[in-house]
């Protein structure tokens, strides 16, 4: 059962309220909105008209609330019950402008559908992959989800856009303000003042940008134009399908999914402070969702989608997960893609507002990668996985154009920085394994070896596992109580094997020798019986030993004795 | 393991360093045992940078706390980390000996 952290003003099955339910949805929408940046740039790249721009927009409104409502469904097979909404995000830029170019919008919604059948089928393969992802593989993965974001937060927080090749100074007053007011009501206010943070910020932002002249008279006419009531065009552009496309169009859904697996990684984190290792069965429903948005999308008429990192990193920073904020936050949006009024609220937002948003969100998910990296402990091939795959995933960002000349099939590994970082990762970490023996064995001679034997044999043991420092501890905590209690009340004078054996769940060690059993009592002797009863320290090693172990027998048969310890990892 | 000691007024501060097991507690024996003889008999031992307790040692830690009482002192605990804090639940020591956050506050009871 998750535990709760405390820094959450409302949990994941939590309610907060309908009014503040409605509220925290229009949080979101604020910082999902930065993704309607990319139906603009698809339309403008296949030469599509403005009003093509419009459609994809309602569409994706409509089609990314159903899809961030399904995601937050947490019975059925579709799901993985977090806050974790979808945007039409960069996943299926690179794809979609072959297929625009190739065949147009027909055939980018025709291959988002196949592309959302081949991750429907991914994700049923998912929860049998759990020695891929291991922790320093999901924490590299969710560190990389937030650091993708940061050329395109910073180059907004600048003020950087098509008219703007440089920082504008005035947009970057904007960004600051926004910046310091979301950062100040966030450290600073309690309660309903940090839970709305992002939100006040950005009307502070909106006021700035007013008075800055960045946000100009004529946005402020586009919004003021627009038709209050207009239903979005579904399934008006067709679907049409090209097999030479599919390459690329899987490779974007395998990267959607991967960015789905590490975003719904961070939700279990935040969520629970008992966390250790992801729930690859609620990751597997978590992509079937991010599947059926895609098929949803292709069907009605907008590009691919993948979960908003953006938003993960708003949920922290506000600590609001509930997954109801997933249905309002979806709700409002399908009734935004009837009303392009109250939708260009959010499509005029001024630039350097969205950067100061992203940089505000992206700080709180870097930080989650780092803390599952560190969940486990480091050896030599756990700081090449995470080292290599981070050096070539910021290459992409580093130096922009170094993978151009990369086969267009492949291109969208390339085109990001997260998957090129989660390849490398799984790969690396796959190559890893190669010599990491599962069992290893430890053999002392009481009243000789020092403990010391011990603690470097485990610790040593431990890094090249990848276990938690928690569980070796214990472990090694109960053998030395042992071995302690075997040489001091003299068990045994032979020598003790200590076979030690780890799998991604278990740590066992089997502790083996001739001579006399030790007795684990449940009970520990008190003060006074370790002051006055010799037999009473080797009682309280024996206590330590059951209590250190998840479980613990002692067999004994013809003077050889048998321990076997049993350890929850 | 390394013992750094100190002293504020009639209290000798011991700062633990490392493990402390059946080997490394007798030689902290060998170094709290002459203070006791000389007559000390207020102990704060701080357990920050202790990495591991066997109950090997949590016994030695009685005896010289039975010192203390004898010669009318007493032996406190200060900043054990969570893995150290869980391995005096269980051995049952966190009701044998009083534990404080700080040293400022342990100082403060004697």
């Amino acid at each position: 059962m998750p535990q709760k952290p405390s820094n959450l003003l409302f949990g994941v099955d939590e309610s907060p309220g309908w009014i503040a339910l409605i509220l925290l949805g229009f949080q979101h929408i604020s910082v999902m909105s930065i993704a309607f940046i990319f139906p603009v740039v698809i339309v403008e790249a296949i030469g599509g008209d403005p009003s093509q721009a419009r459609d994809l927009i309602g569409m994706a409104m409509l089609a990314t609330g159903v899809g961030t409502i399904l995601q937050g469904l947490h019975r059925g097979p579709v799901g993985s019950g977090y806050l974790c909404p979808l945007v039409n995000g960069p996943a299926f830029l690179s794809a979609s402008l072959l297929a625009g170019k190739a065949g147009g919008l027909s055939l980018i919604f025709g291959m988002t559908v196949a592309a959302g059948c081949f991750e429907a089928v991914f994700s049923r393969f998912l929860a049998r992959m759990r020695a891929v992802f291991p922790a320093e593989v999901t924490g590299t993965i969710v560190m990389m989800v937030g650091i993708e974001i940061i050329p395109i937060a910073v180059e907004k927080f600048l003020g950087v856009d098509k008219i703007h090749s440089v920082a504008d100074p005035r947009a970057v007053l904007v960004a600051v303000i926004t910046l310091a007011a979301m950062a100040g009501f966030n450290v600073w206010g309690a309660g309903k003042l940090r839970l709305y943070s992002v939100l006040l910020g950005m009307i502070v932002g909106y006021a700035a940008a007013f008075f800055a002249g960045v946000l100009t008279p004529q946005q402020i006419r586009t919004m003021l134009g627009a038709p209050l009531f207009s239903p979005p065009a579904m399934g008006h552009y067709g679907l049409s399908f090209n097999s030479a496309l599919l390459v690329p169009f899987l490779v974007a859904a395998l990267s959607s999914a991967l960015k789905t697996m590490g975003d719904v990684t961070t939700c279990q984190k935040i969520n629970d402070t008992q966390w250790k290792r992801p729930d690859m069965v609620n990751i597997s429903r978590g992509v079937l969702a991010c599947a059926a948005g895609n098929l949803f999308s292709g069907l009605l008429g907008a590009l691919g989608q993948s979960v908003s990192s953006s938003n993960i990193g708003l949920s922290i920073a506000t600590g609001a997960t509930s997954r109801r904020i997933a249905y309002s936050t979806g709700a409002v949006l399908i009734l935004l893609a009837f009303f392009p009024k109250l939708s260009s609220v959010f499509v005029i937002m001024p630039t350097p507002i969205m950067g100061a948003s992203l940089i505000f969100a992206v700080s709180f998910m870097i930080l989650a990668g780092i803390q599952i990296i560190m969940s486990r402990m480091i050896d030599s091939r756990k700081t090449f996985v995470i080292g290599i795959s981070m050096i070539f995933g910021l290459s992409v960002d580093f130096a922009p154009g170094l993978y151009r000349e990369v086969h267009p099939w492949i291109q969208p590994v390339f085109a990001s920085s997260l998957s090129l970082a989660t390849i490398c990762a799984v790969v690396l970490n796959l190559f890893f394994r190669i010599g990491i023996a599962k069992t290893a064995i430890l053999n002392l001679s009481p009243g000789v070896d020092p403990s010391d034997r011990i603690y470097q044999f485990m610790d040593q043991r431990g890094r090249l596992w990848g276990a938690r420092g928690e569980v070796i501890g214990k472990a090694m905590g109960a053998m030395n109580e042992f071995f302690e209690a075997a040489a001091e009340h003299g068990l045994t004078r032979e020598p003790i094997v200590m076979k030690v054996r780890f799998d991604e769940f278990n740590l066992q060690a089997e502790i083996s020798y001739r001579g006399a059993p030790i007795e684990l009592p449940s009970v520990r002797p008190d003060a006074r019986e370790l002051l006055t009863d010799d037999r009473a320290p080797l009682k309280l090693a024996g206590y330590m030993i059951r209590s250190l172990s998840d479980r613990a027998e002692v067999q004994s048969a013809e003077g050889r004795t048998s321990i076997r310890l049993h350890f929850v990892h | 393991m390394e013992i750094w000691e100190n002293r504020q007024g009639n209290v000798v501060i011991l700062a633990v360093h490392g493990k402390l097991d059946a080997s490394t507690s007798s030689l902290f024996e060998e170094r709290v045992l002459p203070l006791l003889e000389r007559g000390e008999k207020n102990f704060l031992i701080d357990f920050a940078h202790l990495e591991y307790i066997s109950s090997a040692a949590l016994r030695r830690l009685l005896l010289l706390a039975k010192g203390a009482n004898r010669a009318g002192g007493k032996v406190v605990l200060v900043s054990l980390s969570r893995p150290i804090r869980e391995i005096f639940d269980m051995a049952g020591f966190t009701q044998i000996f009083p534990i404080y956050a700080s040293a400022e506050e342990a100082l403060r009871s004697f």
